[in-house]
């Protein structure tokens, strides 16, 4: 066996390929919830991701006869549903351009970027991301949590490698001035 | 920079995944993938596929049963009346075909009254007209294909002929063993 991926559910995948409804549905029993995630922290909206993870289950469901099963289906799943919610925030008109917020940068560069003070926690990152602009958000949960790197990263959003990496960069900076203001700041300043 | 926020990331990826999809979310993906359904829905639609199917059969057998029995009877009538106008054919032989056929009819009558002390020899008698009966039954089964019809009808009408002639013949015999038995019975008184 050469696989690269030794795919723990291979047979439900088979069982699922073969139209056992059984199987398919225990599929998206283990896979919902995570590519529901993927979804939101992408497309920013519950009903958008929602909406999203419905198409991409009908239509991983739909093309799985031609899934040859050299990956696990996760990873394949996972990718219908990332390209899904890019066309979902492109219709939306994201511009993935760098965007400009100089003040900003300068402002972190002067206090010379240290983030030793800040305490991070789940709940309290997830806030920051929620309050990030698109661009940023996509580039830092595709880079942090779904795991993709630069030039996979590059190849989804159609950019250059070197802007997913400054994007993220950028997209990480922010958040964590987002962190630090949160922490001392009222939350009347939050909606810049 | 420091990798601080990095590690946290990749330590709390789990954490990250919190939102539960809702409930109905499977049904309407399940709505869309009607043609997948082949553990539950197929076998209902296979069921209802075979109720109607039976019914057709069922229709279609009364349909051939009906139909079968309007052939039957068509070919009864057409057997009854052969399907052929014999005054077509030839309307004096018609004529000629009823009243010989009349004409037996009467005579086999006469037959059955005149011999009715005699079993025996209205049996042998009739058995004779049968085979000649069966002769004319073949030949009228003919005629309907008959490439001459004419002809078929004249040897029908012969055979009739034959049977009056047979029948007036065995008449006669029976009225003069009759006469027979009679002066028989008065020679015996006489004496």
């Amino acid at each position: 066996m050469e696989a690269l991926y030794i795919d723990k559910h291979y047979n439900l995948v088979v069982e699922c390929k073969q139209g056992s409804k059984k199987a398919c549905y225990e599929l998206y029993r283990l896979y919902s919830k995570a590519m529901l995630n993927v979804a939101f922290r992408i497309v920013g909206d519950i009903a958008e991701a929602e909406d999203v993870l419905q198409e991409a289950f009908v239509d991983a469901f739909a093309k799985l006869k031609d899934f040859r099963q050299d990956t696990t289906f996760g990873l394949w799943l996972k990718q219908i549903v990332v390209n899904r919610s890019i066309n979902m925030l492109r219709k939306r008109k994201l511009e993935l351009v760098e965007l400009e917020d100089g003040h900003m940068d300068n402002i972190a560069d002067d206090e010379g970027w240290d983030d030793e003070d800040v305490q991070y926690q789940v709940a309290r990152v997830k806030e920051g991301m929620k309050l990030l602009p698109d661009g940023y958000r996509v580039v830092l949960s595709l880079y942090l949590l779904e795991g993709y790197d630069h030039e996979e990263i590059g190849q989804i959003l159609n950019i250059s490698e070197n802007t997913s990496r400054t994007q993220f960069l950028r997209a990480k900076r922010k958040l964590i001035e987002i962190l630090n203001r949160k922490g001392t700041v009222s939350h009347q300043e939050r909606s810049f | 920079m420091s990798k601080r926020f990095e590690d946290f990331m990749h330590n709390n990826k789990e954490e990250f995944n919190d939102i539960e999809p809702s409930a109905d979310l499977w049904g309407k993906i399940e709505a869309q993938l009607n043609f997948l359904d082949e553990e539950d829905k197929q076998p209902k639609k296979r069921e209802a596929k075979t109720f109607s199917l039976g019914f057709v059969l069922k229709v279609a057998a009364s349909v051939i049963i009906v139909m079968g029995i309007g052939f039957g009877v068509y070919l009864q009538s057409q057997k009854g009346s052969k399907g052929v106008d014999l005054a077509a054919i030839n309307p004096e032989y018609a004529q000629q075909q009823v009243h010989y056929a009349s004409l037996v009819e009467t005579k086999l009558t006469q037959l059955k009254t005149a011999s009715k002390n005699d079993p025996q020899l209205y049996k042998e008698f009739s058995a004779e007209i049968a085979k000649m009966d069966s002769t004319y039954k073949k030949l009228n089964n003919d005629l309907a294909t008959s490439p001459n019809q004419e002809r078929v009808l004249r040897a029908m009408i012969r055979n009739l002929q034959i049977q009056t002639e047979v029948l007036t013949q065995q008449l006669n015999v029976i009225d003069q063993f009759n006469e027979m038995k009679k002066e028989q019975s008065n020679e015996t008184k006489n004496i």
